[in-house]
């Protein structure tokens, strides 16, 4: 393994780890948008249902960024698209 | 020593030696108009799960009765109804004859996700398969919306409010099915590869621990599989629906505007 | 060989649009239409019995009001009739006892007349006997023949004088 191999794939694997920090707005927002919809729930529980489906949706939606970063992770790690 | 009986294991007991993260392999190759068609992996999967949900269909909807109906029927109506409900609240009443692609789609997706616990490729981790339903989709939504506001309303919708908006209008027109089968994707596959790692990595602690075979990635996987397996792809087949059917329902009028 | 794990196959996403429609035409068929057939005559049996049920209950209700009427159109017979005997048996019996009282009456009438014309001959009977026997006093009194229709003339008169005084 030369040197600048050696250097590309250093390079993505910090970049991985890097893109992988796109998690944290997720987590937030998917945390925030459960709690709201707990006091949704709990303040009108006949619709439980529709607000968990809205829910699920929303939370798959806010979620997007986060896989985004996972993928460019597993990109970086498994396919190193620079060597 | 301990080399050599593992040696006579059969592979799957001995568990993955390396770590392997690929798409899936290529049966047979054609030539069309010098276009190469591949016939992949992927699609004898699908087959099998096309097999499946179709042998279960027509399973439970053998000698349907009106009365004194069977546990079978029960489950079967259940499901249509479920179904049919679920597009109904979400997409209104003109749409239900929308509701056997969406159970296309939902079954597809979750079964095809599930195939994974037998131990093969899932097909939903070939990004190609979500992003075929997300086309689907996409084209859906752009049909619905020349059909309701004409070629000029739709060309004219990319210019709202102001012209400036174009390229982002176009932007996010194309984001839609990107994200949808991107998120499909992404899930999927990465939870298949996480489960890879885990089954990897207690294989070769099994390795370290001098065990002949890979007996620690009896059962500690398991509860893990619960959540990346079952939990994430009835997840994201529930949300590949919902959201196809929010965004082509959202791209006609209101239902009270159309009727 | 293997494709990429990211990797975007034109051959997959022909067969898998293939494959899509194909599930969907299946699903449609074999889940879609005999189970929704199964609901709709469901649901039509159910609402054929809902109708039938309704019409048996206004069947009965119509039934129902017609035996009520019936009912009292009896009753209001059966009191007619009722009257209308009681009433004929009073008449009835008004007659037969206005029948009898009358009966009675004659019959009380022709005993008094009979009594009455029994009197009277036995007065008249009477009367000639006691003339014929005062004529005969007379003779004996006073032994002289006088002209027998003067006596008899004078004698009624006397009778009758001491008839009226009577």
């Amino acid at each position: 393994m030369d040197m600048g191999e050696a250097i590309i794939l250093a390079g993505s694997a910090i970049g991985a780890g890097l893109a992988m920090i796109a998690g944290i707005g997720p987590g937030i927002g998917e945390g925030y948008a459960v709690g709201k919809a707990c006091e949704a729930i709990a303040r009108q529980p006949e619709a439980s249902g529709a607000v968990t489906r809205t829910m699920f949706v929303g939370c798959a939606v806010a979620e997007s960024t986060g896989i985004y970063g996972l993928i460019i992770a597993l990109l970086l790690i498994f396919l190193k698209p620079f060597t | 020593m301990s080399s050599m009986a593992m040696m006579m294991l059969p592979k799957v007991l001995t568990g993955p030696e390396e770590l392997s993260v690929e798409g899936p392999a290529v049966i047979c190759s054609f030539n069309v108009f010098g276009l190469t068609i591949n016939f992949t992996e992927t699609v004898v999967l699908e087959w099998i799960v096309m097999a499946i949900i179709l042998g279960v269909s027509i399973f439970l909807t053998r000698n349907l009765k009106v009365k004194a109906v069977s546990k079978r029927q029960v489950i079967a109506e259940m499901a249509v109804e479920a179904i049919t409900n679920l597009v109904r609240d979400t997409m209104g009443k003109r749409w239900l004859w929308f509701t056997p692609y969406i159970a296309t789609v939902f079954c597809f997706s979750i079964f095809g996700s599930l195939i994974s616990l037998l131990g093969v490729r899932a097909v939903t981790s070939d990004f190609s398969v979500p992003l075929t339903w997300a086309a689907i989709t996409f084209i859906l939504i752009t049909w619905t919306k020349i059909r309701y506001g004409g070629v000029r309303g739709y060309l004219k919708g990319f210019a709202d409010p102001i012209p400036v908006m174009l390229p982002i209008n176009i932007l996010s027109e194309v984001a839609t099915p990107t994200a949808m089968a991107l998120r499909h994707f992404g899930n999927i596959a990465g939870g298949s590869i996480i489960m890879g790692l885990v089954y990897y990595g207690l294989a070769s602690a099994s390795r370290m621990l001098h065990m002949h075979g890979a007996w620690l990635t009896v059962g500690i996987p398991a509860v893990l599989s619960l959540y990346f397996d079952l939990f994430s792809d009835f997840m994201q087949a529930f949300i590949f629906i919902m959201l196809t059917m929010v965004f082509i329902s959202n791209a006609g009028p209101a239902e009270d505007e159309a009727a | 060989m293997k494709l990429g794990f990211f990797y975007i196959d034109l051959g997959t996403i022909l067969f898998t649009l293939c494959n899509t429609l194909i599930l969907f035409l299946g699903l449609k068929h074999f889940l879609f239409k005999p189970v929704q057939k199964i609901l709709t005559e469901r649901q039509a049996a159910v609402d054929q019995t809902l109708q039938d049920a309704e019409d048996a209950r206004s069947r009965a209700e119509a039934a129902e009001t017609e035996y009520t009427e019936k009912l009292a159109v009896a009753k209001e017979e059966s009191a007619a009739m009722l009257r209308n005997a009681t009433r004929k048996a009073q008449q009835r019996s008004d007659e037969i006892v206005a029948q009898a009282k009358a009966e009675a009456a004659g019959i009380l009438q022709q005993n008094r007349d009979e009594l009455d014309r029994e009197r009277r001959r036995a007065e008249s009977e009477l009367r000639s006997e006691v003339s014929g026997l005062a004529v005969l006093v007379a003779e004996k009194v006073v032994e002289r023949e006088i002209n027998q229709a003067d006596h008899v003339r004078l004698i009624d008169e006397f009778i009758d004088s001491v008839g009226d005084v009577q």
